[in-house]
């Protein structure tokens, strides 16, 4: 039976998704039971980064047969050993379910996840093991660096990157090469290179899943950028919540180094470039370049105005390049294939792809690659599954706490710069947040303010106070003590902390409140006017209470309730008294029957 | 550029601010502060840039060719109005949109003199308030925000300064002030997003951080959160005055605050060139309390069978005269002050050598080697045309200071030296090896040497054939440079260090490289070295000078005000005596009478005397043996100048009355003159000193312009090494700042406080050390680390000002060395007496296992503390609680507390084993009762912490608080069975994973459940003592994992992983 077993790779993700999903356990029992059913020879197992599909993880991918086991526990280890691997036959009950179809997928490829990708930055994330230069090596990494080094003189790249039209994936979307032409150009020496890992969005892992998965990218990214604006010295800042992606990262710089690809003479080109690694303490706002210079510099991460810019005062006031990680990881395709194959993907106003972190209430989050220009409801419906639970699509807040909320009737809104921008919201690094109708819209936005009122540096007004401001009127609509004058106060210091901000926190601050209002202002009226929450979110214009018909009287809410609030013999329909009750909702997530029911004001 | 349609030239550089200054256009802002790097917070300055789609900050927009810039529109106005709105929306504002504003001002003449201010009426900085002029300028009436007050504490426990943070808007100012100009960093920002303030490094009063109490951060607050104590209140000045301070030899400009002719306050002077809006501690806040002494000599008095009897001044001054006459004019000599004004000086001068006819003018022992730096100047250099200035310090490359600590003697040149330093100066110090420099001028050094007397002048004497050898002597004429190379060739002198001779190289090639190479000496003066030595080594500086071409300057800093200016008047092209020659002649009875203008406090001398005049301000010890006492005034009550000791001469304006019947020196003199001799030909009749300078000017060939430059000798100087430079010195401290010999600190109850305070601490400091240790870091001492049980260590350590002020649940947190992790750990005993502070920890990791391995005697590379909120204790009734591992150690001193105010307490001491009991019987003794509990029943109850808790339940009647401390997971336990047992209110101090300890970097961030809401708080700031209820422990529990592959790793690799990139790590495996 054994000489019939096919040669197969089973590559394992190894993400931090997986990982905490036990994935190493996993990791290290097929490894073991491999070795035990002498299976060595023939079987190859790959620790990889990300697959992507965070949601059913942990998650097996083998090929060649491209299956895709999810969802994986200790106990399917053998399983899948013996049938899959001795018997070559697939386990069922292992593969992904279609959502809507009921059916399991087999074939990889056939999943609609993966379907409408466009893996370009991601196209080695979960293909090849993160922590071994070799397998990099092998797919031609650090080939596109030789090139430049060997054909390219510094303009060239620019060049290069410039005819490809590629923009900088952090957020403001500025064009990439036209950053590096200014640097490139600025006087002073020494320049700097600085590669911008603090990802700080709530829901956002794009770049921690690239830096994960494929760190030698990056490392070759920044490569070429340093030819490209002449420089000896990069900084990979990346925060230190992100143990593994640091883990990762350093190994890779130390291979390069090993290789020959970092230090000095890189290929004999004379070419010289060492990567620093420092670690960010994770104040959010050290996203932003001229705070985090200041924390390279170990100073308190405050942001400066701008100009002059980094380009021409940055790292000790010197011509500094700071890049997006995946800008950075852009940077090797389009050496590779050409900047008019980059073009060739996407809008031909924003060329190239976008990373996505897919989160909220949607069945399948995870990591999604798509080129630019795809509609939202694409991304929603087509790649994300829709909604779980049968419930209705509200609307996607895109770019994280500063980006904005954009409701269903925009589905067919193409994802790109301009676009989003158009509506209010803004593309972000990649955050993508899906809402149903369970989601108080008013509430969002003072979550998203509270964050951002908790992360600022405290440097300017609008930004330091003006949040706290805003923090203040919303809270007073979530509490029903509002009128429609705050409604409009509210607005017009959005407007004045959006236009009069310091930096990027404080100008995009005010995103959320702003597309709210805009597109759900009759959400924040019926909290005003009617103090009524729609969305039975709001704590203080909710009640509770049972319903005697399906209320079978366990007594579990009652045991449960911090307030006493809850009457009711054994075995008899209970009721909870509104005066006592302090709507903290534990009755209602411990009911094992469904049987207790929020309400609020009717809005007339 | 065009700014607001007008036309306006700039220097390239220059940001819009700075331009619209210049054109007097104004924009209003709030955080912009002269002298500061733009800023950029406030907001209140964006302008439209024709081309930029945002609008910018003028602060910090640098101007550009072609730009066109609009200040001011009906947008940008109803913008900053928004802004201001918001700052005021934190910051009192109802006095300020009062509709009663105008009529309260012109009725509430007197300040409500509160402490916490809550509107203008009370506010010490009402006058120079620049949020009342915005908020006139943009005609603000209404606020749409309930004011937010703050309620931060007020902070009054420090000299000078009084801090109101509920006033702060945070324009970041005075960090920036502190940071930037001053160099020293006491202030910064702490804590972010709205709870963002301004504080010490945790929270210390300034007098425990290293703060200068220069004035700086008080000056630049556009608010009234800073105030300087002693006049908060004394706003309502009659007069204001620009003058020159003449404590030091800088002549920093002031202006000089006045009631009805009594001096109330000093505030720096913006534009004053020399100091540019900045003082220093004694002139900014000491100056009025000094000139104010309660002791000032107010009446001209006479001694009568051994006491004075005041009189009038006819009746004295024929007095004096009478006992002037007595004896032969070389049996007179007179003691001229280095205080005296130039005018003052210049009436001395012509009152004793013409009309009394002696030579015998000599200086206080103190600035006896004026004559030699003159002399210098005079024979091998040109004097009057060897300018030097404090400007050259900022623009210099190199700068050498020799026996100079410029933070005591001239403060505020360390700005000077602190800009020299930001532009890539090199600052190096060569100073007697008894000498210590203060700190702050430390900070600013490349590198010290402290050095013996004979290897200072040798290191020169090196360093002039280093250059004399390289430089190509055709290009020079010198006069005597064969002698010199003689002299060289046969000195025989090698520079004896390794450094030393680094520094030479190191010159040499700046000299070579640099066209235009700045170099600048600053030379302090040290008491009491002999003549030779200093002869010997100015003279090598001033070959340094000419072999150089004139690439160096020499600063001398003096120790006193006027001693350029009184030398000059005094002594140029006349007799010079120093004050060992007046003193030897006095002790061989040569001298009999003396005129003193500044104290000597020699008793000796003084009673070998037949006749002492005292001219004076303050009593002294010489008080006794006057037979005449002429009060006079200071600086502040009289006219004149002062000439610095960059040889500028500046104008003193007189801003007091004198006190009593006190006249100012020059008038003391001329009535002297007038009665010694009658219808005399010398003009002494000057009603004002503006007459005396005109005179001064037309007669002190010093001040005549002359061609002397011509004459110009450039010879080198050539030492004389054989002389015996023995002799003993004296240190300058902030104790020896003096005026007219009368120390400031006499007068000043704060200052004297300030520096008794610290001088105390830095004993403490050094006390425990084998002496001579440099002071610069306290040192922490292991006194002992021994492991008391498995994994669970005591550590004592020598840590006096943290046992000083620990208590109950306060943690440290220590670095083992410069590169280590820190790690937080809880108090468990401290003593006072001793300085002793002792923590029990668990070996559970790398930086832990580091510590473990340390010694006694060690010095661990830092232990900061006590942190931690102070926990509330009284009297409870019954307390329970609960240690593990470390937590037995850290749950001690709370018992203590608790027994202290006598509660009932029970304590769960929980273990794996009874192995790992420690501290049992100083429990037993303590506490009411003591509760075992292990997990294999070795000892006490068999089970873990919650077994433990409901035994005491059930024995107890009613328990009413509880405290436990040790793993997460144990404080969990314990916290849930609380619960459950009837909510009783229990406390935990959390071990979280802390990195700097200041509430920033949000690694020890704890969520707790508060009314159903998820608040998050930070450990380090504002905890480790928490509602164990409140706490989400999952969240925690999760959170404290986080690090654990990257701590396995580190542990694998034995290096640390806080600190150290893994990858640079590998390579050294």
């Amino acid at each position: 039976m054994s000489n019939s077993i096919k040669k197969r790779t089973l590559l394992i993700c190894r993400g931090s998704g997986c990982n905490s999903l036990n994935a190493r356990n996993i990791h290290e029992l097929i490894e073991e039971s491999i070795k035990d059913n002498k299976l060595e020879d023939t079987i190859e197992i790959k620790k990889t980064g990300c697959h992507g599909f965070c949601q059913v993880g942990p998650t097996l991918i083998i090929q060649p047969d491209n299956i895709l086991y999810v969802h994986l526990k200790i106990d399917d280890i053998n399983t899948i050993i013996e049938k899959h691997l001795k018997k070559d036959e697939i386990v069922e009950e292992l593969l992904y379910k279609d959502p809507t179809t009921g059916n399991y997928i087999k074939n990889l490829d056939d999943i609609q996840f993966y379907q409408r990708q466009y893996p370009l930055i991601t196209k080695n994330c979960g293909k090849i093991n993160p922590e071994d230069i070799k397998e990099f090596l092998s797919i031609g990494g650090y080939a596109s660096i030789k090139r430049v080094l060997e054909k390219f003189n510094p303009l060239d790249v620019i060049e290069e990157i410039k005819k490809s039209g590629l923009r900088g994936r952090g957020g403001a979307g500025f064009p990439t090469g036209q950053k590096w032409l200014f640097c490139q150009q600025a006087s002073g020496q020494p320049k700097y290179l600085i590669c911008n890992g603090d990802e700080g969005d709530p829901g956002a892992f794009m770049d921690r899943a690239i830096l994960e998965s494929d760190p030698h990218s990056v490392i070759e990214g920044m490569m070429i950028a340093a030819y490209a604006i002449e420089t000896k010295k990069g900084y990979a800042y990346i925060r230190a919540e992100y143990p593994l992606a640091i883990k990762r990262f350093s190994l890779a710089l130390k291979q390069a180094e090993d290789a020959g690809f970092l230090g000095k003479n890189i290929f004999g080109s004379g070419f010289d470039f060492e990567i620093e690694l420092k670690k960010g303490a994770g104040a959010f706002v050290c996203g932003e370049e001229t705070a985090l210079m200041q924390s390279i510099m170990g100073k308190r991460g405050m942001p400066r105005p701008k100009p002059p810019f980094p380009a021409i005062s940055g790292l000790w006031g010197k011509p500094t390049n700071i890049n997006n990680v995946k800008t950075l990881a852009s940077v090797p395709r389009i050496i590779e294939k050409g900047a008019e194959w980059f073009k060739s993907i996407g809008t031909e106003e924003a060329p190239g792809t976008i990373v996505f972190a897919l989160t909220g209430k949607i069945n399948n989050s995870g990591l999604v690659e798509l080129p630019l220009g795809t509609t939202i409801g694409e991304l929603v419906f087509d790649i994300g599954g829709g909604i779980p639970n049968g419930k209705k699509f509200k609307a996607v807040q895109t770019g994280g706490p500063s980006g904005g909320c954009i409701p269903e009737k925009f589905l067919d809104t193409p994802l790109d710069y301009k676009h989003l921008t158009s509506l209010g919201s803004i593309m972000g690094s990649g955050g993508f947040i899906v809402l149903d109708e369970d989601t108080c819209m008013v509430e969002l936005a003072r979550y998203f303010i509270s964050f951002t009122q908790n992360e600022s540096c405290g440097k300017c007004v609008p930004c330091r106070v003006g949040t706290k401001r805003m923090f203040d009127i919303l809270t007073k609509i979530t509490e029903g003590r509002a009128k429609m004058k705050d409604l409009n106060r509210l607005e017009k210091l959005a407007r004045i902390v959006k236009e009069t901000s310091l930096c990027g926190l404080g100008q995009t601050a005010p995103n959320p409140v702003l597309t709210t209002i805009k597109y759900f202002r009759e959400e924040y009226e019926a909290h005003i006017k009617y103090k009524s929450c729609p969305a039975l979110v709001c704590e203080k214009l909710i009640e509770y209470h049972i319903d005697a018909d399906a209320c079978i009287g366990c007594g579990i809410c009652k045991k449960n309730c911090t307030a006493n609030a809850i009457n009711g013999e054994k075995n008899e329909p209970h009721q909870i008294i509104s005066d006592f009750c302090i709507n903290c909702g534990v009755c209602y997530s411990s009911c094992p029957q469904n049987a207790i029911y929020k309400t609020t004001n009717q809005i007339k | 550029m065009i700014i607001d349609n007008k036309e306006i030239e700039f220097s390239e550089g220059a940001t819009i601010l700075e331009v619209a200054k210049k054109a007097e256009i104004y924009i209003p802002t709030l955080c912009y502060f002269e002298g500061l790097e733009g800023y950029g917070a406030c907001r209140l300055c964006l302008c439209k840039v024709e081309g930029s789609k945002k609008l910018l900050p003028a602060c910090t927009t640098p101007a550009n060719e072609g730009m066109v810039v609009t200040t001011k529109n009906d947008e940008i106005q109803q913008l900053r109005r928004e802004l201001i709105k918001l700052i005021l929306s934190e910051h009192p504002y109802s006095c300020l949109i009062c509709e009663n504003k105008e009529k309260c001002e012109t009725l509430r003449t007197s300040l409500d003199k509160a402490g916490r201010i809550f509107g203008c009426f009370s506010c010490p900085n009402k006058e120079d308030c620049e949020i009342r002029k915005i908020i006139d300028y943009l005609e603000i009436e209404k606020v749409d925000y309930q004011l937010s007050y703050k309620n931060y504490p007020l902070q009054r426990e420090d000299p000078f300064i009084e801090k109101d943070y509920n006033l702060c808007i945070l324009c970041g100012r005075c960090v920036r002030v502190c940071n930037e100009l001053r160099g020293i960093g006491a202030i910064n920002f702490s804590d972010r997003g709205h709870d963002t303030k301004v504080s010490t490094a945790f929270e210390l009063p300034y007098i425990d951080t290293n703060c200068q109490f220069c004035g700086a951060c008080v000056d630049a607050c556009p608010t009234g959160a800073l105030s300087s104590k002693k006049t908060k209140w004394n706003i309502h000045y009659t007069d204001v005055k620009n003058s020159t301070c003449g404590f030091c030899s800088i002549g920093c400009g002031f202006k000089y605050f006045s009631v009805n002719g009594n001096l109330s306050d000093s505030i720096p002077d913006n534009e004053s060139p020399i100091n540019k809006g900045q003082g220093c501690l004694i002139g900014r806040f000491c100056t009025s309390e000094f000139n104010n002494g309660k002791s000032r000599l107010k009446f001209p008095s006479f001694k009568s069978n051994y006491k004075h009897i005041p009189s009038g001044w006819d009746d004295i001054v024929s007095k004096t005269v009478k006992k002037l006459k007595i004896f032969r004019p070389e049996e007179i000599a007179i003691l001229a002050s280095p205080n005296l004004t130039n005018e003052s000086a210049f009436i001395l001068n012509k009152f004793a050598r013409q009309i009394i006819g002696t030579n015998k003018l000599f200086l206080p022992i103190k600035e006896n080697k004026v004559n030699i730096f003159y002399n210098l100047l005079n024979d091998y250099l040109d004097t009057k045309n060897y300018k030097r200035s404090f400007e050259d310090i900022e623009n210099s490359d190199y700068i050498i200071l020799i026996n100079a600590d410029p933070q005591i003697t001239h403060p505020t040149l360390l700005i000077n030296l602190n800009k020299a330093k930001k532009r890539g100066a090199k600052i190096i110090s060569l100073n007697l090896s008894k000498y210590n420099l203060s700190l702050e001028t430390q900070k600013l050094l490349d590198f010290k040497l402290n050095l013996k007397r004979q290897d200072i002048i040798e290191a020169f004497v090196a360093l002039n054939m280093n250059i004399f050898n390289n430089i190509n002597l055709q290009e020079k004429s010198l006069e005597n440079a064969e002698g010199f190379e003689t002299w060289i060739n046969n000195s025989n002198i090698q520079s004896k260090s390794d450094e030393l001779e680094n520094l030479y190289k190191e010159l040499m090639n700046l000299l070579k490289q640099k066209e235009n190479f700045n170099g600048l000496i600053l030379f302090g003066f040290i008491n009491h070295l002999s003549d030779a030595y200093i002869q010997n080594l100015l003279g090598l500086l001033v070959n340094l000078i000419i072999l150089t071409n004139n690439k160096f300057h020499l600063i001398p800093l003096w120790n006193s005000g006027n001693i350029e200016g009184v030398y000059q008047n005094l002594f140029y092209n006349n007799q010079y005596k120093s004050a060992y020659e007046i003193f030897n002649e006095i002790e061989n009875g040569k001298i009999k009478l003396l005129y003193l203008t500044e104290r000597i406090e020699n008793t000796g001398l003084l009673e070998k005397l037949d006749t002492i005049i005292l001219q004076d301000i303050f009593p002294s010890k010489d008080l006794k043996y006057a037979d005449i006492i002429l009060p006079t005034c200071t600086f502040l009550e009289d006219s004149g100048t002062y000439t610095n000791s960059e040889s500028k001469m500046l104008m003193i304006n007189k801003n007091a009355k004198s006190k009593g019947d006190s006249m100012p020196d020059w008038k003391i003199f001329c009535e002297l003159a007038h009665t010694y001799r009658d219808n005399n030909s010398l003009k002494f009749d000057y009603s004002n000193p503006d007459e005396i300078r005109h005179e001064m000017l037309r007669d002190n060939s010093y001040y005549k312009t002359s061609d002397k430059k011509s004459e110009c000798k450039y010879k080198l100087f050539i030492p004389n090494l054989d002389e015996n430079f023995k002799s003993s010195f004296e240190i300058y401290t902030q104790k020896s700042f003096n005026f007219r010999g009368e120390p400031i600190y006499n007068q000043v109850a704060d200052l004297k406080n300030l520096i008794e305070y610290r001088t105390e601490k830095l004993k403490q400091i050094k006390k425990g050390d084998n002496g001579n240790e440099d002071v610069s870091k306290p040192q922490f001492k292991i006194l002992y680390n021994e492991e008391i049980v498995p994994n669970i260590y005591k550590l004592i350590i020598k840590a006096p000002f943290i046992a000083a002020k620990a208590k109950p649940c306060n943690f440290i947190i220590i670095m083992k060395n410069e590169k280590s992790e820190r790690i937080p750990l809880t108090l468990s005993d401290w003593n006072q007496e001793q300085g002793t502070i002792t923590v029990y920890y668990q070996e559970k990791g790398l930086s832990t296992l580091e510590l473990a391995k340390a010694n006694e005697g060690e010095e661990l590379f830092s232990v900061v503390g006590p942190l931690g909120k102070d926990v509330e204790f009284s009297n409870f009734g019954t307390v329970l609680l609960g240690g593990g591992c470390y937590g037995i150690g850290s749950i001690y001193p709370i018992a203590r507390k608790l027994k202290e105010l006598r509660n009932r307490v029970i304590v769960i001491l929980e273990s794996k084993n009874k192995l790992l009991f420690y501290l049992e019987k100083k429990f037993e003794t303590l506490v009411d009762k003591v509760v075992y509990c292990t997990s294999d029943g070795s000892k006490g109850i068999k089970g873990k912490i919650e077994t433990a808790i409901s035994h005491v339940i059930e024995a107890e009647e009613t328990i009413d608080r509880c405290y436990f401390i040790g793993c997460n997971y144990m404080m969990m336990e314990a916290s849930e069975k609380t619960q459950s047992e009837g909510n009783i209110p229990t406390f935990v101090n959390l071990s979280t994973i802390m990195i700097d300890g200041t509430g920033m970097c949000g690694g020890c961030r704890v969520t707790l459940l508060k009314e159903g809401a998820e608040i998050t708080k930070f450990a380090c700031v504002d905890g480790p003592t928490f509602n164990g209820h409140n706490i989400k422990w999952d969240l925690l529990i999760k959170r404290n994992a986080r690090f654990d592959v990257v701590e396995e790793q580190s542990y694998q690799t034995q290096s640390c992983k806080a600190l150290e990139n893994l990858h640079l790590e590998d390579e050294n495996e």
